[in-house]
């Protein structure tokens, strides 16, 4: 096993090494070639996939039909929201659970927790949870009694709510530094949870997860991966109900907050898992089924302009996260800095603009090259824009977990003394008060996973790109020439993902 | 449960080294596990980074200077992309009047220029750094301590609190309002 290097231990930065350079090289070759070999060899036999209808195990079905399952398994994570606010509020800031809970653990590990179980954290949600309680003066039936129900200004039913507020979320947390801050983290937390309820009072249903919550549709967009879904058991039974309870809810059940017809539901983005539909359908036709990874992904026949921007960004500023972290970027940074007088603020908000908008950009111009090459009056730019940003995702979210993987087998370990004392009131309640504890996994581990990860992102992009492209294109003529560009700019944003995974993590340790 | 045994053992001699003042294991944190507040000034191709440490959240009996701020900053040529580790006069500034001056023929270990000094609560602070070994270039930056901080998160939330609280009344009367005129016109369908 190789020893950590340390790089520049006697300039301004502390720098500690990124993967070796012909890990990197190696992935890029499995990258370029393994592109190839699923163009060339991938089975066009068509399969509908498993699926394990969870509710078989009675002892399951049993505790998704009590009515109180909502708030059994969102109890845990108000009490740890509570945990947070109380200790960000009224204890220490210096010796301080709250930025190793809120951004260590659960922000880093919200996106592995996706990955295995789709949305669940929506179901589990405490800000949903506490809304609920709030509305319904009730642990039990949430039936809204406080809501005045408004329906939500077309204008606004879109992704792009959220996306603004996920920008707005990533600039606190990179550029203000919010993950230092117990106080401010615990502030950010407060304010989820009213407008939550703020909107629940004033909108219907749960109009705050559907367009603006940015963690819901985060968790959402990802979720089309899961393995796990909510669906009708039996297209017939649903076509020959008429109540739709599943829908529109009953006198004791909601039916979905989330505005979709559970009978028709094909994609996981917008589902929560809440289950409501369970307990609501009279016909007992509602299943929880495991099926493959990426299932959503083939059967995507709806191409939304919002959807594509949101998945383009989330790509964007996942890897302005890794970005932010190298030796050049606060190179570029500082030089900026000097030569145009600007505050850091400034020229961090020039910057992540610019990332955004350049990763916008590229993928825009891949699209446009798609329409030239297709050269069919038929299909606009943004038609291929529209329709190839889901054969982004698995590259967005491969990245996301990779760049996420660094962060908690290297750092979560801290939490360990923490949990002993966690309001540093000096308490010692597990032994682990003031200890130090090694990280979860070498450096060395921690490289080959985020290298497979980047590599089998690629592969399931490159996989969903041929599923929608013989979808939606293959039929015309010169079709095929329109999956170019997209491989040749899918083929750069890993490439940039690898590099961002070589390059050296800095730290100004002031050495 | 064995890996968690593993886990909870694994205690080893990690990579102790020091963040602006204070012992720091491992080098991968982008969290600071102290969180603290960062002071940044900057003037020309200099930025000094400046923490205090003023014991908040630390018993004061246990403290070697109880009462004492201490100050530790480090300056960055963010044009060299370098530290400057030369001779330089550490002042604490109350307004315009010094309150402490320190001399430092060259910069601690790990580039540091730290000084002490018992502050009270009401002052105007600012550190200025005078880097004799660049032309004595002046770098300065305002700074609060933690008693002087306004702890605002806990007040607005409240102040939400209260307005949620208000909105929350208004929409309970019209949400009655409304499933009483819903339940009269039920009626009126039905008879």
């Amino acid at each position: 096993m190789m020893a950590p290097r340390e790089i520049g231990a006697d300039a301004s930065s502390h720098t500690m090494a990124g993967i070796p350079i012909w890990i990197a090289i190696l992935s890029m070759a499995f990258i370029i070639i393994g592109s190839h070999f699923i163009l060339y060899f991938k089975s066009s036999k068509k399969s509908k996939g498993f699926r394990l209808n969870l509710l078989k195990f009675y002892p399951f079905k049993k505790l998704v039909l009590n009515d109180s399952f909502p708030f059994l398994i969102q109890s845990f994570s108000i009490i740890v929201f509570l945990i947070i606010l109380f200790a960000g509020f009224m204890t220490s800031q210096r010796h301080s659970i709250v930025p190793q809970l809120t951004w260590t653990w659960w922000w880093a590990l919200l996106i592995f927790f996706v990955f295995a179980f789709g949305n669940l954290f929506c179901a589990m949600c405490p800000w949903e949870g506490l809304t609920s309680i709030v509305t319904s003066f009730s642990i039990t039936d949430r039936i809204n009694r406080l809501g005045i129900s408004k329906i939500i200004p077309k204008k606004f039913r879109n992704l792009y709510p959220a996306l603004i507020l996920f920008i707005i979320l990533t600039w606190v947390e990179l550029g203000y530094e919010v993950t230092s801050s117990p106080e401010t983290t615990a502030f950010m937390g407060v304010s989820m949870v009213f407008c939550a309820i703020f909107f629940a009072i004033i909108f219907e249903k749960r109009t705050f997860c559907r367009y603006v919550c940015p963690v819901g549709r985060i968790s959402g967009i990802y979720s089309v991966l899961s393995p796990f879904e909510i669906r009708a058991k039996s297209k017939e039974v649903c076509n020959d109900c008429s109540g739709k309870e599943c829908l529109m809810g009953t006198s004791t059940q909601r039916g979905c907050p989330m505005f979709l017809n559970p009978a028709k539901l094909s994609s996981n983005q917008y589902c929560t898992l809440c289950t409501e539909c369970i307990r609501a359908c009279p016909e007992d036709n509602m299943a929880i089924n495991l099926r493959p990874i990426g299932t959503d992904l083939k059967k995507i026949s709806i191409f939304k302009k919002d959807e594509a921007i949101f998945i383009i960004v989330l790509l964007a500023l996942t890897t302005f996260h890794g970005m932010t972290m190298t030796p050049q970027w606060t190179r570029i940074n500082q030089l900026l800095r000097v030569e145009t007088g600007f505050d850091k603020y400034t020229v961090f908000t020039c910057l992540m603009a610019l990332i955004i908008f350049a990763q916008l950009i590229t993928y825009y111009l891949s699209a446009y090259t798609a329409k030239k090459l297709m050269n069919h009056d038929k299909y606009s730019t943004l038609k291929f824009f529209k329709t190839y940003a889901y054969s982004v995702l698995p590259l967005a979210l491969f990245y996301h977990l990779a760049h996420n993987s660094m962060h908690f087998f290297m750092e979560a370990q801290h939490l360990i003394p923490l949990l002993s004392d966690p309001f540093s009131y000096g308490w010692d309640l597990f032994g682990t008060a003031g200890k130090n504890y090694s990280q979860f996994l070498s450096l060395e581990v921690v490289w080959w996973i985020q290298m497979s990860l980047v590599i089998i992102g690629h592969m399931f992009g490159i996989n969903a790109a041929d599923n929608i492209y013989k979808k939606v294109f293959s039929h015309e003529k010169n079709g095929f020439l329109s999956f170019i560009p997209l491989i040749f700019v899918m083929i750069i944003y890993s490439a940039i993902s690898v590099f961002l995974l070589a390059s050296p993590m800095e730290m100004r340790t002031g050495f | 449960m064995k890996l968690l045994l593993i886990l909870l053992i694994s205690q080893t001699l990690l990579f102790a080294h020091h963040f602006k003042g204070l012992p720091h294991y491992g080098y991968f944190e982008n969290y600071p596990q102290i969180p603290q507040t960062e002071f940044l000034g900057q003037d020309g191709k200099y930025e000094i980074s400046l923490v205090i440490y003023d014991f908040q959240g630390i018993n004061l009996q246990d403290a070697q200077y109880p009462g004492e701020a201490r100050l530790y900053s480090v300056v960055y040529d963010l044009k060299n992309n370098s530290v400057y580790k030369g001779a330089a006069k550490v002042q604490i500034f109350d307004g315009d009047t010094m309150l402490e001056e320190k001399y430092q023929p060259q910069a601690e270990e790990e580039s540091i220029y730290q000084i002490n000094r018992k502050l009270n609560s009401e002052g105007d602070y600012s550190l200025k750094l005078v880097l004799v070994d660049d032309n004595n270039f002046e770098v300065r930056v305002p700074f609060i301590l933690e008693s002087q901080k306004t702890h605002w998160g806990k007040w607005v939330s409240f102040v939400l609190f209260l307005l949620l609280f208000m909105t929350a009344i208004g929409a309970r009367k019209k949400r009655v309002t409304m499933d009483r005129k819903e339940k009269l016109l039920e009626q009126s369908n039905e008879s």
